[in-house]
């Protein structure tokens, strides 16, 4: 049984993936993953060809960590639909099949699609290792052990949190705390150096690379590592550890396995909408007398949504994490900097702005994007109803603007306060950097207006692939224009050796006025083509759903 | 002589190649209930988004009161309302917000907005629903909330893509009451359906098209008239003429040989 689903599955991909402009994703797909495998193969043959090469476990553990990260992020969400959404629940669960076999045919698809594609990326460039370093014949075993049962155990535990989750979270919400906690789990993966670095795990391993933190022993990442820098030295003892990742994923795809009979159809159940009423508006609608203004509508919807669903302030993450640490960095944490030190130093100062501008600028350029997709399948009513594309590019950028200078004020006085700047500097740090960032936010709505795609199975996908390229490229384009000739011209005094206060005054004024102009400048162009082209009628793509 | 409602002249919408909507030139004057008919697939939904601005036609015209759409859109827009066959709304909003929205673009005075909001929840039974969220609405309340938004600006003319999918027998009954009152009030309604019932009894002319070309077009006695049977109803000659008559012949046929009743019995 398990197998026909499994088939079924399969039929249904090379029936509905295989088409015209999908091939040409998967093409390039593939071509972007084999130029980051020969990558990574050449990598690791270097590594084992060094004449002092590092230990084996440090790297592999850290290299397993962040695969294991990768995998939880790319199927946790789709994990989810596919238990479930999928509009095949339904059916399933009137025919004679078992629970687990729709369960196990679930698992196995999942392992098929994305499992096969992360075992390829780790199993090659650790082989290529094996044959460069010519190490003991049990590595080589070990590998295919130790590589298939991470990743069939990091799918597991995606589907034993999805099962977990879908009983104690509220249906309205459980996509929503999904996409959030996918999100948070990218972050811890990406911070984990830092993490295990602060709690006590800085020690550094003997021949280990520079800068790569040690994780601790409890982490069945480490034992994988150990395992396989055991094996690699022809220690039998390396099977000890193989066996005891072996161990919980098994147990995790046990445990998963376990819960479906009381889970699966229980989540479907609630899914599917049998209990998810009564989620009720904030506001009474006896409260609201007025009505607003058209472009104040628009701005009014948007912020509803934005404050009722957590998935939109994903892309926001990031930025958190990257300030967190630039905060902890630089300014609570430094040691070095007393009261007296802190000075509104123009170094620190441009330093920093830069650092904000920089991080800000990517996330709220991708937040911006989503302004148009957002609206899916509802884009109908925009389109409908007489409101010019001006009023609603205008009534959108409004929102990610102001919602963006309410992040800059938060981060400008938490620097003030740490660095010690004073009043002018960081309100001037405020205005030039709220116009800057204007110009990112009309890129991304703009970017937006011609790259919207709906997935109901993946909500967060709200950009073609073209489109995300280009709303990177653009961003950088834009932070290039409006940032380089004014550090050039703060700069400009001490290239010219002529440094007076005049000079200085006259340079930095004039980095300012050449920053307000381009962020001015760069915030019509974007919201008049915005226009446009909502006016001309936007072009969502939309992927038919499993749902 | 007034401005008719709806006016089309030579609208036509090809797909690389494949012309989806043949030129079709159709008036339709204010205050007439119109139905538009057709099977699956042969140009209704198309049509009705050239007519209201989602759909950009690839040849010929389309004006509302007098109004091209394409041209003159947010003019055009002001005087209509449409009101899909499958209602996406915004999920994260609540029915009232929903409400208000539509009410703050179309600059609806608040008393007047208010009063009509008040109408239209009761009537279609939405007053106790209206502060919940859009994304826990049932398909059926979805297109109630449409179709009060649709209605509570009080356009010159609406389109309605198959209106009564998924509401419930009173609902039903009740929107057909409600737009034969605001056709008597003046309005124009232009809908599409495949409750036949409902076309012959509640629409003042019909027009079937069929694989994107107009093929009938008159009252429902007008068609008869020329189907030759005067006791034919507008299914008989819906079925006539695309086609729909030799099905029947073939549900005979599989009865005949077991698919249907005592034959099925094992």
């Amino acid at each position: 049984m398990t197998r026909l689903l499994i088939w079924v599955q399969w039929r249904q991909f090379l029936n509905g993936q295989l088409t015209g402009r999908q091939v040409a994703v998967f093409l390039l797909v593939l071509v972007l993953g084999l130029i980051f495998l020969g990558g990574l193969t050449i990598m690791a043959v270097v590594i084992a060809s060094s004449s002092s090469p590092p230990a084996l476990g440090a790297v592999v553990s850290i290299a397993f960590l962040v695969a294991a990260t990768f995998i939880m992020m790319a199927n946790l969400p789709t994990v989810f639909s596919q238990l479930f959404s999928n509009r095949d629940v339904e059916l399933l669960f009137t025919l004679p099949i078992p629970t687990r076999s729709i369960f196990l045919a679930r698992y196995g698809e999942t392992m098929l699609r994305s499992g096969t594609f992360a075992i390829v990326l780790l199993f090659v460039p650790l082989l290529a290792y094996g044959v460069a370093g010519g190490v003991g014949w049990l590595y080589y075993p070990l590998l295919v052990v130790i590589v298939v049962s991470l990743v069939g155990g990091v799918v597991a535990l995606c589907y034993l949190l999805s099962q977990l989750l879908v009983r104690v979270v509220p249906p309205s919400k459980s996509r929503e705390i999904i996409a959030v906690l996918t999100a948070l789990i990218g972050m811890l993966g990406a911070l984990s150096g830092q993490i295990f670095a602060a709690v006590g795990n800085s020690e550094q391993v003997e021949g280990q690379l520079d800068g790569l933190p040690t994780l601790p022993g409890w982490l069945p990442v480490t034992w994988a590592g150990s395992a396989l820098d055991g094996a690699a030295g022809g220690e039998a003892s390396s099977l000890l550890p193989a066996a005891g990742l072996l161990l919980v994923s098994g147990a995790l795809l046990a445990a998963s396995s376990a819960l479906v009979e009381r889970s699966f159809r229980l989540g479907w159940v609630r899914m599917s909408g049998a209990g998810g009423r009564s989620v009720r508006g904030a506001r009474r609608r006896s409260q609201t007398r007025s009505l607003s203004s058209p472009v104040m509508a628009i701005v009014l919807k948007e912020l509803q949504t934005l404050r009722r669903d957590v998935r939109e302030w994903i892309v926001i993450v990031p930025f958190l994490g990257f300030f967190g640490i630039t905060v902890l960095n630089v300014g609570l944490f430094n040691s070095d900097s007393d009261s007296g030190q802190r000075g509104d130093t123009l170094a620190s100062w441009l330093t920093l702005q830069g650092i904000l501008v920089g991080t800000l600028s990517f996330s709220v350029t991708g937040f911006a994007s989503l302004a148009i997709p957002r609206e899916g399948l509802a884009i109908w009513t925009l389109r409908t109803v007489p409101l010019s594309g001006w009023q609603i590019a205008l009534g959108k950028f409004w929102v990610y603007w102001a919602v963006t200078l309410g992040i800059l004020v938060i981060a400008e006085v938490a620097l003030a306060f740490a660095l010690g700047w004073t009043i002018p500097a960081t309100l001037g740090g405020l205005l030039v950097l709220a116009v800057v960032i204007g110009g990112t936010i009309g890129i991304g709505l703009w970017v937006g207006t011609f790259g919207a795609k709906y997935n109901p199975d993946k909500p967060a996908e709200r950009l073609q692939l073209g489109a995300s390229l280009l709303l990177v490229a653009l961003s950088m384009l834009y932070l290039a224009f409006a940032l380089g000739p004014a550090g050039l011209a703060v700069a400009l005094p001490a290239i010219l050796s002529g440094s007076s206060d005049t000079l200085d005054f006259l340079a930095r004024l004039l980095a300012v006025v050449w920053l307000l102009l381009a962020g001015l400048g760069v915030t019509t162009l974007s919201l008049f083509l915005s226009a446009r082209r909502i006016d001309a009628g936007v072009q969502m793509e939309i992927v038919e759903g499993k749902r | 002589m007034t401005v008719p409602a709806i006016h089309l002249q030579g609208l036509t919408k090809q797909y690389a190649g494949t012309t989806a909507v043949y030129p079709l030139d159709l008036t339709v004057p204010r205050g007439e209930l119109f139905g538009f008919l057709g099977p699956n697939g042969s140009g209704k939904t198309t049509t009705i988004k050239m007519l209201t601005g989602l759909l950009e036609p690839t040849a010929g015209t389309a004006e509302i009161c007098g109004i091209n759409v394409w041209r003159g859109p947010l003019a055009a827009k002001a005087r209509l309302a449409y009101v899909p066959d499958e209602p996406n709304l915004f999920p994260k909003l609540t029915g009232w917000e929903f409400l208000r929205f539509i009410g703050s673009v179309f600059q609806i005075p608040p008393d007047i907005f208010r009063q009509r909001a008040e109408e239209l929840l009761a009537l279609f039974e939405l007053t106790q629903q209206v502060d919940d969220l859009i994304e826990t609405y049932s398909h059926g309340m979805r297109q109630k909330l449409a179709l009060s938004a649709g209605l509570i600006h009080a356009p010159e003319v609406i389109f309605l893509d198959e209106p009564t999918v998924g509401l419930d027998p009173r609902s039903a009954r009740v929107l057909k009451s409600l737009l034969r009152r605001v056709c008597d009030a003046g309005t124009t309604v232009f809908l599409t359906t495949h409750i036949l019932e409902i076309a012959e009894r509640a629409c003042d002319r019909v027009a079937i098209i069929h694989r994107g070309q107009l093929i009938a077009l008159g009252t429902v006695e007008e068609l008869r008239g020329r189907s030759m049977e005067t006791d034919a109803s507008l299914e008989d000659i819906f079925l006539q003429l695309t086609g729909g008559a030799k099905s029947a012949d073939l549900i005979d046929a599989l009865t005949e040989t077991g698919w249907g009743g005592q034959g099925n019995q094992r």
